[in-house]
């Protein structure tokens, strides 16, 4: 007795770990789906399973006081302390994109929430500036990129990056956030550049003040700004000799101006308007960064740190042996110290008279999981998502209003009355199933050419065609639903309202409608997942793309110019959320209409 | 009983035909007349050249069902026509007693008595609510062969295989269009199925275990013969359902730009694009009414099979 009580436990837990096993089965393509939603395409495409982080590079050095800060692209704002650790000051991951300025005292950090303001030695912080006009749509995507303070003046460059690429393309309808915004003393903003005002791009990549004048480093090359007039006084571009087609980086000793893009560096002697290419060997790829002292161009780039000697004009590739192989993005020069931020987050002392030792070297915490909610943002600005949404919407109501009307009817009809015909009619009803639509199709299709041809109304690309093909398809099988919910419907109270003198029509409409009301909503929300999913009619009938329905308009994120699995698995999960949720709504009703039919039928 | 004249039943029931003439006349308009204009369609050359004529193209008799059913060298059956017959063969076989299979193992499993059954079920039907053209494009992002969830699970987590296989080429695709249709379709035969259990009374069980009947001796003599009703309707269904399956391999393959393979076209892709795509409407018509004589013969077989059990109210 006793071992027949084991074996049954042993059998339900067997069962019990067979049952999750299928759920989890079943389940999981669901949620691959939403979770690949969220990740970014480059991670799609290169094979990675989960998320990835994002960067945290050091994006910006700055000294306040006696102290180096720094802030990092993820949100995070450090101070190195005397005792070579590293103290937190500020971290809130939503502010991406770090620049940093000293005023009075106090670090001005601009991100892409606006400018903040810490005290070095309370850590107090303070939002001075709110991006508050930014569309909803586009905060995700504003980076500062850096913030420069000239004659009591403070410039911050802004720019809408497109996440997917990072590439420097603006959204439509974004105009205006974008370029060089003017703060006054107190932060008030006074002003802003873009092209308009001869900037050579609104993307601005860095900027230094020589004291007089603003040098901004661009695509196409660098402006020159005058904080006094507010307006461009020069450029230098391809024509200057600048032969890269972005200056990412600026240094200013003295009267010397050096810039830095791709793999070159050029010396601009502002008061000769000289250009000159420093000769750097060809082996430095990508430079990030540049600083510059009387003697020295130091240079980060993304395979290390390289200094360059322009007294004998030669890069000191000693300086750079293996474990000093950094993606560097940003360096601050300060006395003997030349501080290094990298792409990882690692924070660098290089001692200068020390032949370039590490002197310190700290690691910040990594970057957030990158998950991309813009993706959902995104795929209504790639396609016009929108549009095919409320196609899809307003062709699937439309088709449960008219069909519903139709198959009640009908379905009364057939569960009431024993006419002459009955017998034929429902035959036909069902063995409408064994004909394929396609068979259907064709002649439909060259009837609307024809209709259109001689009486020259449109009903391909319509609402009205697909519609009413629509709406008659998918009453035979709502017919045989809802003749069994009327079935089930004791039809003694008809009776009584019959002998009552009630008529036909006012049994139907007054008694026989209410009671079957969840059997037809059910019905109707058949027809609505039936109509949701229909893809042939809707490929040859509605060929126009202003006409698509959702399923024909997800078919362009896969098209000759891109490859997104992340917006189509987005798309594809908004595209079930209305019948999810609709089966929610009406399961109990829906399952109880779909099993009547066939059990008992 | 006396005989009625016919006169008086219809005009006693005169309010049926109210009920149900607007459905009458819809079905005439876009069954019945497209119907009858497809059969006819299918003995002429309608093609993308005479289009425009309508029904006054040019009258080929019997042309278009020789070329589809003997010439293996036509327009028609050039495209992969046999192949894609095959296909859907090995597919609706394999789709319509898979989707009863799994279905019938899940509604077992759900038919006890535990807490949270309620649960389970709404979330077993889950997949059957996913729209088939996002199974589709899932299942499609899933099948790739180096960024694609299922190559990962069978190479890199599990070990199963030594090399990643590739899914959406070659005879593997069958299976790449067969196994999402049934992960599609199982819910629906799992609430069927589950209806039907619920039915069976307990007191039969309870008999059979008197008398000492293992549980697979009561599944089948009590279980399986009880459901036949169910099951012989969800054969019905899938038959039916299943060669006429064109969503999941249309949106899965190219988007519907691009031919599935030798291995992945059903029959109804492949009529699609032999007619839409190459403009052979008539051969195309030809082939559907092809289809659904075989469609009709097969019902008709059976309901000769079922009509005993099966009682379809008419």
């Amino acid at each position: 007795m006793k071992s027949n009580k084991v074996r049954k436990v042993v059998k339900r837990v067997v069962i019990d770990f067979f049952m999750v096993g299928a759920l989890i089965t079943t389940l999981f393509p669901i949620f691959w789906m939403v979770f690949t939603s969220l990740k970014s395409n480059n991670d799609i495409l290169v094979g990675h399973m989960g998320f990835t982080r994002k960067a945290n590079s050091i994006s910006t050095i700055v000294k306040a006081g006696d102290k180096i800060h720094f802030g990092s692209e993820d949100g995070f704002i450090g101070q190195v302390n005397s005792d070579n650790t590293i103290k937190s000051i500020f971290d809130v991951r939503k502010y991406r994109g770090m620049s940093a300025v000293q005023k009075d005292g106090n670090i001005l950090f601009s991100h892409s929430y606006g400018v903040s303001s810490i005290d070095p030695f309370t850590d107090k912080q303070k939002l001075l500036v709110d991006y508050e006009n930014v569309p909803w749509k586009y905060r995700h995507n504003i980076r500062s990129t850096k913030i420069v303070s000239v004659n009591g003046k403070f410039y911050v460059g802004k720019v809408l990056v497109k996440t997917e690429s990072e590439e420097e393309t603006s959204y439509k309808g974004a105009e205006g956030f974008e370029g060089l915004q003017v703060f006054n003393e107190s932060m008030r903003a006074i002003g802003s550049l873009d092209t308009a005002d001869n900037l050579l791009s609104t993307t601005i990549y860095d900027m230094q003040s020589d004291g007089q004048y603003l040098w901004i480093a661009q695509p196409g090359g660098v402006s020159v700004l005058d904080p006094a007039t507010d307006k461009v006084i020069a450029q230098y571009t391809e024509e200057d000799g600048l032969t890269v087609e972005s200056i990412k980086s600026i240094s200013i000793v003295g009267k010397l101006v050096y810039v830095a893009g791709l793999n070159k560096v050029f010396k601009i002697d502002f008061e000769a308007d000289k250009v000159t290419a420093l000769l750097l060997p060809p082996v430095i790829p990508q430079i990030n960064a540049i600083v510059a002292d009387s003697e020295n161009v130091f240079i980060g780039s993304s395979n290390g740190f390289y200094v360059f000697d322009l007294k004998n004009d030669q890069i000191l590739t000693k300086y750079r042996d293996q474990d000093v192989y950094w993606n560097i993005r940003s360096m601050r020069i300060d006395g003997n110290d030349i501080w290094i931020g990298t792409d990882n987050g690692t924070v660098i002392k290089l001692d200068k008279s020390d032949d370039y030792q590490v002197g310190f070297r700290a690691q910040i915490r990594t970057g957030a999981y990158d998950i991309r909610w813009e993706n959902y943002l995104d795929m209504w600005e790639n396609i016009s998502f929108g549009t095919y949404l409320k196609n899809s919407i307003l062709i699937c109501s439309i088709t449960v209003l008219f069909s519903l009307a139709l198959s009640t009817m009908a379905g009364y009809a057939l569960s009431r009355f024993r006419f002459p015909g009955s017998v034929l009619f429902s035959t036909s009803i069902l063995s409408v199933n064994m004909i394929p639509m396609l068979l259907f199709l064709i002649p439909v299709y060259l009837m609307f050419i024809k209709i259109y041809d001689v009486t020259g109304i449109q009903f391909i690309g319509t609402y009205a065609g697909i519609v009413f093909v629509y709406s008659t398809f998918f009453v035979p099988m709502s017919i045989w639903i809802l003749r069994s919910f009327f079935v089930s419907i004791p039809i003694d109270i008809e009776e009584a309202a019959r002998i009552d003198g009630c008529s036909r029509w006012g049994v139907f409409w007054r008694i026989a409608l209410p009671l079957a009301a969840p059997g037809i909503i059910a019905t109707g929300i058949y027809l609505f997942l039936v109509a949701w999913d229909e893809l042939m009619f809707a490929t040859i009938l509605l060929p126009q793309e202003n006409s698509f329905t959702i399923p024909l308009g997800i078919k362009l994120f896969i098209g000759n110019h891109q490859n997104r699995f992340d917006l189509i698995m987005a798309a594809s999960t908004v595209a079930t959320l209305p019948v999810l949720i609709l089966f929610f709504l009406v399961q109990k009703w829906f399952i109880k209409g779909l099993t009547a039919g066939a059990v008992k039928g | 009983m006396a005989t009625v004249s016919l006169k008086t039943r219809v005009y006693k029931n005169r309010h049926a035909y109210y009920f149900i003439l607007p459905t009458l006349l819809g079905m005439l308009l876009i069954h019945f007349v497209p119907m009858v204009q497809a059969v006819y369609m299918s003995f002429l050359g309608l093609n993308q050249n005479t289009i425009g004529l309508y029904l006054a193209a040019p009258f080929v008799g019997f042309e278009h069902y020789k070329d589809i059913l003997f010439n293996p060298d036509s327009l028609i059956r050039i495209s992969g026509l046999s192949e894609a017959a095959r296909n859907t063969f090995i597919y609706t076989i394999v789709v319509t007693f898979g989707t009863i299979f799994v279905g019938l193992i899940v509604a077992l499993m759900l038919n006890r008595k535990f807490k949270g059954v309620a649960v389970f079920r709404t979330l077993f039907i889950l997949s059957w609510v996913v729209p088939q053209y996002v199974t589709g494009l899932l299942w499609n992002f899933m099948w790739q062969r180096d960024v694609g969830i299922v190559n990962y699970i069978l190479v890199n987590v599990t070990g199963l295989l030594n090399e990643k296989p590739f899914w959406l080429i070659g005879p593997n695709t069958l299976w790449a269009i067969i196994i999402p249709t049934i992960w599609r379709g199982w819910p629906f035969n799992m609430i069927m199925l589950l209806a039907g259990l619920q039915n069976i009374p307990e007191t039969y069980y309870d008999a059979a275990k008197i008398d000492g009947a293992s549980t697979l001796q009561q599944f089948r003599y009590i279980t399986w013969p009880l459901l036949k009703p169910v099951w012989a309707i969800l054969i019905f269904f899938g038959l039916i359902f299943n060669v006429y399956s064109f969503n999941i391999v249309y949106m899965m393959f190219g988007l519907g730009a691009g031919y599935p393979g030798e291995w992945g076209d059903l029959l109804m892709t492949n009529i699609f694009r032999a007619t839409f795509s190459a403009w052979r409407y008539g051969a195309g018509a030809a082939a559907c009414v092809i289809l659904m004589i075989l469609m009709i013969t097969i019902v008709l077989i059976w309901d000769r099979i079922f009509q005993d059990e099966i009682t379809v109210q008419k």
